[in-house]
């Protein structure tokens, strides 16, 4: 058996709200979100040899509706999201965390190399949880001591999406990396602007995100690359870490 | 993917698998060969070898009209005319419809089928002497159905009109070209439309060489096969191959000296840092090889001035980049490059090694593939590609790797895109290569093996190998 010769892939993870809040043609945009990326996806081969995707939805309770897979698989069947209960981003990363932990591990069982994987965090309201049980929720999914090699050592880059009641104060402290060679950003449904134009835009941030890494990866950059502040589709804005809101 | 005056990289022309008869190659400036097997073909039985030349070098080159002898106008018409009919030419029409006598009373539709002169930078013909039509080599291309549709009456049916088909020898040609491959080919071995380099035309696509270096008494010392193919990926996003190899010899014939040169990713004109690392940096230790021994060389002298010659290059000919520092350099053309130092005295070859970045050495012996240096990400959870590359190199003195590879063995020279799948040279790859490069393959399958699909390996694919020859 091949020990470590099957390639690099970059795994993706779409984790979704699913509140009673996203009802109506929020959930209707969101359930059109992994078709528009198959779609990209079938028809950049390169890519499609490389990028993996997993879906979860979170309330109450998170779920994998799609376990990380090749989307273009024969037997894959995209899930249709439905509605139920609260808030729970603790749920979220808890599952996240033992998702990517146990899909890292045994695609280094199956040969792959992995690169950091991407998670798009798509939410419309503030979390149900108390504060310090999603940050520590939070710290335990994306912090890692390399020097100590303490934490999480497959810790996500984290990019979150935030529509309507979302918080941004909140969802600002869920930008992970803040730093370093390439700090994610968070992106926001705009003041003019709709849930559901914001959440289709965030289909098409994610997918020219996915276009965008598998071309750098070309260029030998590792994981994922997000659109400039300037290619933004509309309906959304984008801020680092470090932006303000008054 | 091909010279211009060559063959056009027709759309079905792109994935082996599905139209695996040509395999278009360099030889050498302006030379190129367009290599074709299993064809009913005249040239066969009149005793042609199955290669074709083309280029100002080479006989019945289809760069001006053999009527005039004057280089092809391309008129406004040429121009405006739909890219679809006047660039490419249909691959899967009947190659014998190309023999030459057949286009007599008509200008010489393969170079309508080639964009010879659509290229800015294509050279027009110097002399108005008149290229000796050489029959079956000169239209290489059956372009007949786009010159037909526009200058005949179409038939009944609406369809091309062609001329009569011309009675072919029966072909005594033989072989086969299928594309290799390893576990899943992957998406992009067959979906990947290959784009040309819009920046680089005069770069190209892939390269190869094959020879055997003899001693004073002509007796073989050992044989070479070197190969640099496009990846996959570059092809798809229509950028140039980046790796580059180099190999001289000194003056006494007493060393080879050998690199293969990754330009990273990154870098927009790393190709040209490549081609500085492995051909000026050949030049170099084979000038210091001149007045001392391998075990003599100054490595970290030798690789400064590589920098520095890279360096040069870039503040000559970047925008804005006088002055550049190399920091700032290796942004835009950085590479990394590995060299060696084969020792030709003895059938035991007595082999140095020096690398910035991770190409990698191997001696493929009898039981396998020994790497001379630690294999990549063997044990990370996360991958990085970060790479130290010239020009900026790291403060330290590096010491040559060494090895002695014997007759049965061979020194194999690669990119991180050979190196990465065969990894630690023990699954599948590696299986597969050792099997492959046991003897020196043909210096054509040599390519197609560096070239071999692999689901997700998509890097440009380059490899030196020498195999030592046994002496009595």
């Amino acid at each position: 058996m091949d020990t470590s010769e099957q390639g690099k892939l970059l795994p993706f993870y779409v984790v979704i709200d699913v509140s009673y809040s996203m009802s109506g043609v929020k959930l209707d945009t969101a359930n059109q979100i992994m078709p528009a990326v198959l779609d990209a996806v079938a028809k950049a081969p390169i890519l499609a040899d490389k990028v993996r995707f997993s879906v979860i939805d979170f309330s109450d309770d998170a779920r994998v509706r799609l376990p990380l897979c090749d989307i273009l698989d024969d037997g894959v069947q995209l899930p249709s999201l439905t509605l139920r209960g609260g808030t729970s981003f603790v749920s979220a990363f808890r599952l996240l965390r033992t998702e990517i932990e146990s899909n890292v591990k045994q695609l280094k069982a199956d040969g792959f190399l992995v690169h950091r994987p991407a998670v798009f965090f798509i939410s419309d309201g503030v979390p149900t949880d108390q504060d310090s049980a999603w940050q520590s929720a939070f710290a335990d999914l994306t912090t890692f001591d390399k020097v100590s090699r303490t934490g999480f050592s497959m810790y996500p880059n984290f990019v979150p999406f935030g529509v309507d009641d979302a918080d941004p104060r909140t969802l600002q402290q869920l930008i992970h990396p803040t730093g370093g060679g390439k700090p994610m950003r968070m992106f926001l449904q705009s003041k003019d602007s709709d849930a559901a134009a914001a959440i289709a835009g965030m289909a098409e941030v994610l997918i020219s995100s996915v276009l965008a890494s598998g071309e750098s990866m070309t260029r030998g950059d590792s994981g994922i690359i997000l659109p400039s502040g300037d290619d933004l589709p509309p309906g959304l804005s984008s801020y680092t870490a470090d932006d303000d809101f008054v | 993917m091909s010279e211009p005056g060559g063959t056009s990289p027709h759309p079905d022309q792109r994935d082996p698998h599905r139209n695996p008869q040509t395999w278009p190659h360099d030889f050498g400036p302006g030379l190129q060969a367009t290599w074709r097997l299993a064809q009913p073909d005249t040239r066969a039985a009149q005793g042609l070898p199955g290669l074709e030349l083309h280029g100002p070098g080479a006989p019945g080159t289809d760069r001006r009209a053999p009527e005039t002898g004057q280089p092809r106008h391309v008129g406004p018409d040429d121009r405006t005319r739909p890219l679809d009919r006047l660039a490419y030419v249909d691959a899967s029409a009947p190659r014998h419809a190309a023999v030459a006598p057949v286009y007599d009373d008509h200008e010489p539709v393969v170079s309508r089928g080639t964009m010879v002169n659509d290229s800015p930078l294509a050279d027009p013909p110097k002399t108005t002497e008149r290229a000796a039509p050489i029959e079956g080599n000169a239209p290489t291309e059956p372009a007949a159905p786009i010159e037909f549709t526009e200058r005949a009456a179409p038939t009944e049916t609406g369809g091309p009109m062609l001329p009569p088909a011309v009675s072919v020898t029966p072909s005594e040609a033989m072989g086969a070209f299928t594309a290799y491959s390893v576990g899943d080919p992957g998406r992009a071995a067959s979906g990947v439309v290959p784009l040309p380099d819009r920046e680089n035309w005069h770069r190209r696509d892939s390269v190869f060489d094959g020879f055997t270096l003899v001693g004073p008494d002509t007796a073989p010392l050992a044989v070479l096969r070197a190969a640099s193919v496009r990846g996959l990926s570059h092809r798809s996003f229509g950028r140039t191959r980046q790796d580059e190899y180099g190999y001289q010899v000194t003056p006494d014939g007493r060393y080879l000296v050998l690199c293969v040169a990754d330009g990273i990713s990154a870098g927009s004109r790393s190709h040209q840092a490549a081609e500085v690392a492995a051909r000026t940096g050949v030049t170099l230790l084979v000038n210091e090889l001149t007045h001392r021994a391998p075990v003599d060389l100054d490595w970290d002298h030798t690789l400064r001035e590589v920098a520095g010659h890279i360096v040069a290059f870039a503040r000559k000919r970047l925008p804005s980049g006088e002055g550049m520092p190399a920091e700032e350099v290796v942004g835009w053309m950085g590479t990394t490059a590995t060299y060696a130092v084969v020792d030709l005295a003895d059938e035991v070859l007595d082999v140095y090694v020096v690398m910035v970045g991770d190409s990698s050495a191997w001696v493929l012996a009898e039981d396998g593939w020994h790497p001379m240096s630690a294999v990549k990400n063997a044990d990370a959870d996360i991958a990085t590609s970060a790479v130290e590359a010239l020009p900026k190199l790291a403060q330290r003195p590096r010491v040559p790797l060494r090895a002695r590879v014997r007759p049965g063995q061979a020194l194999v020279l690669m990119t991180d895109g050979v190196g990465d799948p065969l990894h630690a040279g023990t699954g599948a790859v590696g299986q597969f290569l050792a099997e492959a490069w046991r003897e020196p393959p043909h210096d054509v399958a040599f390519v197609g093996q560096v070239g071999f699909h692999r689901r997700t390996f998509d890097d440009d694919r380059t490899v030196v190998a020498v195999w030592p020859t046994a002496r009595s």
